[in-house]
């Protein structure tokens, strides 16, 4: 257990040094940020005295060093636009975000999971396929389109709900079943083959044999043995909401990370863009940890 | 000594042509055929099956409704947009650049990914471990936000959106790849050639390319649905394609300003991306249970 533990620590840690390096050859690849910062009629010497204050006369290995200890501190750089530090642009917008992933994501899970466990077991039922045509239909729709619909239909033609905004609880909702249709479906795709998977498993027959009520072998070894499989989905589907959340707070005006990033990507402001990907992967990261440590704790079966 | 997997049907008497091809589709979904048959077509013939230039603009016509709508005309059979542009025309062509941009992504990310997967399964060690810390970084990097990034990094052409599609797809491919190398290297037939001392490219090449290329074409099918949506959502975001394209992300971003006015601008478009995604995603269903069943789910 704790070997695993040290493990699965360590192997995160990697991937994290890798995250930063991805995200530190993003900004390089954007150019000579002096070209944004500076009036066009700068001189030479201008440049290369803002390029000294930035620290991009040093080395690159140099560079990603300081970018590295200074990231570790929670100092993400001064936002290009804003002239404030982007560690409080982002502390601002995140709780945004994770209210509209958390809530889609309990949203998902309260449509998908008896969805999927019903479909499962009534296999080629009405619900059933009706279930399937839910997760074919849920995993085609483009979440951005879905948003606007919803703007077209429950806001501008039958005017019960707002369209934007986070000021209100009823404008919590169009933004949540936006976002969280895509993941609803598929998350109930996955519980109804892992359940399928469990019930012919051969502990499941052996519990038929010995005379157990179905819904105890349905609840209590069934339900058990799928968890494990729709827990890790459902931490991979944190992921997508986390993205996916950029479009739908655009579509929203949702004052989240999404709208953010959108905004400086425009406006090329990109210590904002660089910080804000780089929080949202570790976030990732850890969440995708604690499942993982998770789940080895709950079934001490399961090593790498 | 050669050894090879293939010729070993050969060996027995193969059933006629006809019965051959009815055996492979069986159970092939006609309705989703058919749309993904029509899609083609619209995208590969986009400039003689439109009805107009997708930027002809006519002002006499805009905002036209859909032919069925009061004030339709069979002239514009799916309306026209703010300019008069005629819908229809515009999503022929927007069917073409989704075609365009989901197959060179694919492929640019397939091929990428199986280098690497193959390199990460068949060499193992240091390399292995360092390419899957790597597939893990980019699978940890929110999709939407690093193609964000990266194209913000770039620039916005139809290359860069190519190519910022294949840098955030790659990495699916390569732990696919990893994991199938990882189970044929164990199979004889390997053994077999090493022994017989074939190279290892070659061996690579010859025998556990072609044992993973069902999972690979199955991952591709089924990774069309994403790109079109990821492409969309970019363009829609005004950090995509850019005017004069046709993109259907496009001409979504356009509509949204005509919402309460024109319902068709943000709704055809939009169904274009689902029924193609929709007829996309159940045909590599299909195509899954068909070539690779351990990654069957229904």
């Amino acid at each position: 257990m704790g070997r695993f533990i040290l493990r699965r620590l360590l192997q995160t840690a990697v991937t994290a040094l890798f995250v930063t390096m991805i995200v530190f050859a993003l900004a390089r690849l954007t150019g000579d940020p002096t070209v944004m910062l500076l009036p066009t009629e700068a001189t030479q010497a201008d440049r290369d005295f803002l390029k000294n204050q930035l620290g991009l006369d040093k080395s690159v290995p140099e560079q990603y060093f300081t970018f590295i200890s200074k990231a570790l501190s929670g100092d993400f750089g001064t936002s290009f636009r804003y002239r404030v530090p982007v560690r409080d642009l982002i502390a601002t917008r995140l709780p945004a975000t994770i209210e509209l992933a958390v809530l889609s994501m309990v949203l998902a899970t309260v449509i998908a999971l008896p969805l999927g466990i019903v479909s499962a077991l009534r296999r080629g039922s009405m619900i059933d396929r009706l279930a399937r045509w839910f997760a074919t239909l849920g995993l085609a729709t483009p979440t951005f389109w879905l948003g606007l619909m919803l703007i077209l239909f429950f806001a501008v033609t039958l005017n019960w709900l707002p369209a934007a905004g986070r000021e209100h609880w009823s404008s919590r909702i169009l933004p949540v079943i936006a976002l969280g249709w895509f993941s609803a479906a598929a998350i109930a795709r996955l519980t109804r083959s892992s359940m399928l998977d469990a019930m012919q498993s051969d502990f499941v027959r052996f519990e038929r044999l010995s005379g157990l009520p179905e819904f105890v072998i349905v609840l209590k070894h069934a339900l058990k043995n799928a968890a494990i499989p729709i827990v890790t989905y459902m931490a991979l589907q944190f992921g997508v909401l986390l993205s996916g959340a950029v479009v739908t707070e655009r579509v929203f005006a949702w004052p989240g990370i999404g709208s953010l990033v959108v905004d400086a990507i425009l406006e090329r402001d990109f210590p904002v863009v660089q910080a804000a990907v780089l929080v949202t992967a570790i976030l990732f990261l850890l969440i995708n940890l604690a499942t993982d440590l998770f789940y080895s704790w709950l079934d001490p079966r399961i090593r790498y | 000594m050669a050894v090879s997997t293939a010729g070993i049907e050969d060996a027995t008497e193969r059933p006629p042509f006809a019965a051959r091809l009815r055996e492979g589709l069986r159970g092939l979904p006609l309705l989703a055929t058919g749309f993904v048959a029509l899609f083609l077509i619209a995208a590969i013939f986009a400039p003689w099956v439109s009805p107009y230039d997708p930027a002809e603009a006519n002002f006499l016509a805009s905002l036209d409704p859909p032919f069925w709508q009061e004030k339709g005309t069979l002239a514009h059979l799916l309306g026209c947009d703010q300019l008069g542009r005629d819908i229809l025309a515009r999503v022929i062509h927007g069917a073409r650049l989704s075609l365009t941009v989901s197959i060179f992504a694919i492929g640019l990310a397939g091929a990428v990914g199986i280098v690497l997967g193959i390199a990460a399964g068949y060499v193992g060690g240091i390399l292995d471990a360092l390419i899957m810390r790597l597939v893990d970084a980019f699978l940890a990097l929110p999709f939407i936000l690093m193609a964000l990034g990266f194209v913000a990094a770039l620039g916005t052409s139809l290359t860069n959106i190519i190519i910022v599609m294949a840098i955030t797809n790659w990495a699916r491919y390569a732990r696919l790849v990893r994991g199938e190398v990882l189970t044929v290297k164990q199979r004889d037939f390997v053994a077999l050639a090493r022994v017989a001392g074939q190279p290892r490219w070659r061996i690579a090449w010859k025998h556990i390319l072609p044992n993973v290329m069902n999972s690979i074409i199955v991952l591709g099918t089924l990774d069309v649905g994403r790109v079109i949506i990821l492409e969309a959502s970019l363009s829609f975001l005004g950090l995509g394609m850019q005017p004069p394209e046709v993109s259907w992300g496009l001409m979504l971003a356009d509509g949204r300003a005509y919402m309460t006015t024109a319902w068709w601008l943000t709704t055809i478009p939009g169904l274009a991306i689902l029924l193609t995604v929709l007829s996309v995603n159940v045909l590599g269903d299909w195509l899954r249970d068909r070539l690779d069943p351990r990654q069957q789910m229904d």
